[in-house]
């Protein structure tokens, strides 16, 4: 399968200033030497709790935010080499759809005009031609054509969030960052807009990287399903075999805590201690150590580096667990 | 005549709200009751009225809020038309709460020892010292590492997970008969879910209180409950014990909902969505409030779904449903 | 038609029949409507528009010219700073009808209220203008910069506002020399920094929200970022306070021209009008009632009109 992207060693390390001057007395390592490839065509889930760094990663992914360090390879092309001007161009190849519909779309503008913004950008000079363009992308997403002069208040959650989905496909995009696109909507109303997602992916033939600390919709939605935490990829593998061949100490807790709407079956938890460390101040080497209910002793000294080793073929799990099996 | 060990018996509890377009009723006509060390669930989706209903029987409704008619039993009290003050003496002492976020549950301006010490203080008539000593008990029982220094933090210092285990310190602390758990867990992390959803169970099988818990998510409920009871628009929908319900389901919305949540290790091509959306509580329709969205009704039914709303029709005293698909089977 | 024709018509939720009902409603349409529904928006509103008219009308309403010297020019002597006339009340039909009575250079006082309505309008907006324009642009830099940019626009507005704020204007006008386009200048500057302050911060805010980000990811430039999405809704809150400005600025000017640094006599400015008859309080009364009362209903209106605004702008509000 062609790569439309690959990461290779990301770093996104945020400042934390204190004092009068600003001085800089400490690094949030929100992302921390990520690696990682999505091919094209594929629904790439990345899972990870509050912290992990997430969301840093589709943010900087769609250049949003600027990496500390590392390259990004959008389609053979190094994102660092464009200047500004050029990756504004580029932009119309990538894009990211936002978890709250609240605050997604601007209260001030239509809805037809937020999404024609984005013809107008990329140089759609015809008025009449950019107008129809965004009522067949509304009609796609199952909005009223008729509903183009409305404003956001007057929409609902859902509905709102199929907006921000049209707005982010008008321009064809090769790549969608979907940053946790349905977690601030009510249950009934998840399940169509994951599935208007996967219809838009087949017709429009497009590459998801889908963000979200729900593993039971990472799952589903998903080819491929990357495991994060504070920072770092632990467990990357196809979704289809995670229940049953998932390796990770962290991915098999994260398993087992997800609650089973089956009342006739108990299960056994893996109930983590303690909270997840403070992602300024990460535990030196293998960052789950200190909530793994199975480190050895090397692993407890922080003297194992954190890396992917791909123990099956496409199975990929962090080396410090590999080694305790 | 009700059971010995019936705690809390809520009747016909209908609230509304004064908005600029009128009043609006969050809550319609429902019907609950729980035993001393059950735990119930009410599950439902955003504005079916689970909290609002939690907040008429704890006498928390916002100033644009009141209850319009019922009755909720408590120990020989009706609840609901007790004067605030009378209330006080209830609330944190035999009848407990705890919200969402607990970020915001916290004053932040208090430490968190003073802040637990403060419910033995006021409900159990202790002095600060003794308030003290029994609020580090209570960290040490709802599993907070290092109790002693973290009794002299400050709520912002806490994980959200931890906050949260204050706050059910805070609420258990007297031993309370009822614990109402709104959403306790929706806004932590699914592994710190668990822990607190487990501590909640150990401490449930300690003090025998009961709890009304309610949630969106049925995964939770399906751990959790011994009874359920579904919402929607502001009506109860379905009801029973929780194995009846979800292995046997009778209303279309249950049902429904069940299909449409992805379920791990299920993975499936399609989910199958409920169509159109929830309506809004001001312009409800006269007849069944699911109707439109109803996939398994009719042409026999239909005239009736269509005009009237449906009384709950119960299959047994345990089970019931609010569907006139199930007319003929009482 | 592929399958996605099927999914929609399957989500197309009815929404022709519920949306279509109403019209399309702008935020500025609900803003209004709210603002009208509370009283203190209606009054402040109403008095404002009163005042705009008197200012507008004034050649028609106004008997005299506000700067007419009176003597000798009508038919019964006048003393100097005459209690009020009106006919109506019982006043001797022979004097001639001053309703607020004479000023002590014999000129008719109710004129001159008239007149300095105008005055005391545009000394209101021209400040608040100038200081909201230059505020906003300061602000805005400021905020979307960042870094040394940000520090040095902050630390000049700091340095502003670490002074009293008349005592400085009056400094200014010292400087420059006292009349009413100095006075105007001085009360911008002085007020100025409350504006940048305010824009900043709600910039910043607005800077962050996901639809700016949106746009950001979409290829819009710097230019189109700040202009069409954020600083349309980082306005708010200065447009109250604006609003609460301009009654502020009136106040200002007002002081200044009553120590003698604004408008200079014979203007009919209210503080200027204030300020000359002072010392008349006991025998002259009117002099010093009018005008004083003049200026307070003008801000009055102003604040109520301000409060009312923000009360409507309030997002919280939102049903």
């Amino acid at each position: 399968m062609k790569k439309l992207v690959e990461i290779k060693n990301l770093v996104k390390h945020f400042p934390v200033k204190k004092g009068l001057f600003k001085k800089t007395v400490g690094l949030v390592k929100a992302v921390d030497d990520i690696s990682l490839d999505i091919f094209e065509g594929e629904t790439l889930g990345l899972v990870g709790e509050s912290g992990c760094g997430k969301s840093t990663l589709g943010r900087v992914l769609v250049r949003l935010i600027d990496s500390t360090s590392g390259e990004i390879i959008f389609n053979n092309k190094n994102l660092n080499s464009f200047s500004n001007k050029q990756l504004r161009h580029q932009r119309k190849f990538f894009q990211i759809i936002f978890q709250d519909p609240n605050s997604s779309l601007d209260p001030r503008a239509t809805i037809g005009k937020s999404i024609e913004e984005a013809l107008v950008i990329h140089g759609v000079k015809n008025q009449i031609e950019r107008q129809n363009r965004v009522r067949d992308m509304l009609d796609l997403v199952g909005i009223s054509p008729n509903a183009y002069d409305r404003f956001p208040h007057e929409f609902s959650g859902g509905q709102r969030q199929r907006i921000g989905i049209a707005r982010a496909l008008i321009l064809k995009p090769k790549l969608v960052v979907c940053d946790e696109p349905v977690s601030a909507l009510d249950v009934s109303v998840q399940a169509q807009v994951l599935n208007l997602l996967n219809d838009l992916k087949e017709e429009l033939s497009l590459t998801l990287l889908f963000i979200s600390h729900n593993l039971s919709v990472v799952e589903n939605v998903s080819d491929r399903i990357a495991i994060m935490y504070l920072g770092h990829i632990v467990e990357l593998l196809e979704s289809s075999k995670f229940a049953a061949n998932c390796k990770h100490p962290y991915s098999k807790a994260l398993l087992s805590a997800i609650p089973i709407p089956d009342p006739n079956i108990k299960k056994k938890r893996i109930i983590l201690k303690g909270d997840v460390p403070s992602p300024i101040n990460p535990p030196s080497g293998c960052v789950f150590r200190t909530r793994c209910p199975t480190p050895t002793h090397d692993c407890k000294e922080g003297n194992i580096d954190m890396g992917l080793i791909e123990v099956s073929p496409g199975h990929w799990v962090d080396q410090c667990c590999v080694n305790c099996g | 005549m009700s059971n010995q060990s019936t705690q809390l018996e809520v009747k016909n509890l209908t609230t509304c709200f004064k908005t600029s377009k009128g009043d609006v009723v969050a809550v319609d006509d429902i019907s609950f009751s729980i035993k001393k060390g059950e735990t119930l669930c009410i599950v439902g989706e955003s504005g079916c009225g689970k909290s609002v209903s939690a907040l008429s029987v704890m006498g928390l409704l916002p100033t644009s809020g009141y209850v319009k008619s019922g009755s909720a039993i408590f120990q020989n009290n009706d609840l609901l038309l007790m004067s605030s003050k009378e209330l006080e003496k209830f609330r944190g002492n035999r009848l407990s709460m705890i919200f969402q976020d607990p970020g915001s549950s916290l004053n932040p301006v208090m430490r968190v020892g003073d802040q637990v010490s403060e419910i033995f203080q006021i409900h159990l008539n202790m002095s600060k010292h003794e308030g003290l000593e029994k609020a580090l008990e209570m960290l040490k029982q709802v599993e907070i590492p290092d109790p002693e220094s973290r009794m002299l933090a400050f709520p912002h210092e806490l994980s959200g997970g931890m906050a949260q285990r204050i706050m059910i310190a805070i609420a258990l602390a007297c031993n309370p008969d009822i614990l109402i758990a709104d959403e306790p867990t929706t806004a932590l992390d699914v592994t710190i879910q668990s822990q607190i959803l487990n501590l909640m169970s150990e401490m449930q099988l300690k003090t025998q209180t009961a709890i009304i818990l309610i949630t969106h998510d049925l995964g939770v409920v399906a751990e959790m409950a011994d009874n359920v009871l579904v919402m929607y628009c502001g009506q109860i929908v379905e009801y029973g014990d929780v194995k009846t319900v979800f292995n046997s389901p009778i209303h279309p919305y249950t049902k429904a909902l069940m299909k449409s949540i992805p379920v791990i290790g299920k993975k499936t091509r399609r989910l199958d969505a409920i169509p159109g959306r929830v309506p809004s509580l001001d312009m409800l329709p006269s007849g069944c409030r699911f109707e439109k969205r109803c996939i398994e009704k009719n042409n026999y039914v239909l005239t009736n779904c269509q005009n009237k709303i449906p009384p709950i029709f119960s299959l047994d005293s345990l089970h019931g449903s609010r569907c006139w698909l199930e007319k003929g089977n009482e | 038609m592929s399958k996605l024709g099927k999914v929609s018509k399957n989500l197309s939720d009815n929404l022709d029949e519920e949306l279509l009902l109403q019209k399309p409603v702008s935020v500025w349409k609900r803003t209004i409507k709210r603002l009208l529904s509370k009283r203190s928006g209606k009054i402040g509103l109403l008095l404002i528009c009163v005042i705009f008219v008197i200012a507008i009308a004034a050649p028609i309403i106004a008997p005299y010219d506000p700067q007419e010297v009176l003597i000798g020019k009508e038919v019964v002597k006048l003393k100097k700073r005459e209690a009020p006339c009106i006919h109506v009340f019982g006043c001797d039909k022979v004097k001639p009808q001053h309703i607020m009575g004479i000023d002590g250079n014999y000129r008719d006082q109710f004129s001159r209220i008239i007149y300095g309505s105008r005055i005391s309008l545009s000394i209101g907006f021209s400040t608040v203008s100038f200081a909201v324009v230059g505020g906003v642009l300061l602000g805005a830099l400021a905020a979307f910069f960042g870094g040394w940019i940000d520090n040095i626009i902050m630390r000049m507005m700091d340095v502003i506002l670490g002074f009293p704020s008349l005592l400085l204007a009056i400094a200014i006008v010292a400087v420059l020399g006292p009349g009413i386009r100095n006075a105007l200048l001085a009360i911008a500057i002085v007020t100025l920094p409350a504006y940048a302050r305010l824009t900043r911060a709600s910039v910043l805010t607005v800077k962050e929200l996901d639809y700016v980000k949106a746009s950001l990811a979409l290829g819009a430039s710097p230019t189109r970022l700040l202009l069409f999405r954020i600083l349309p809704n980082s306005l708010t809150p200065i447009v109250v306070l604006a609003t609460l400005g301009i009654a502020t600025a009136i106040l200002d000017a007002a002081g200044l021209s009553f120590l003698g640094l604004g408008a200079q006599p014979p203007t009919p400015e209210w503080g200027t009008m204030l300020g000359s008859e002072r010392n008349q309080v006991f025998s002259a009364p009117h002099l010093v009632f009018f005008p004083g009362i003049a200026i307070m209903i003008t801000v009055l209106a102003f604040n109520l009109f301000g409060d009312g605004l923000r009360d409507a702008l309030d997002p919280r509000l939102n049903d």
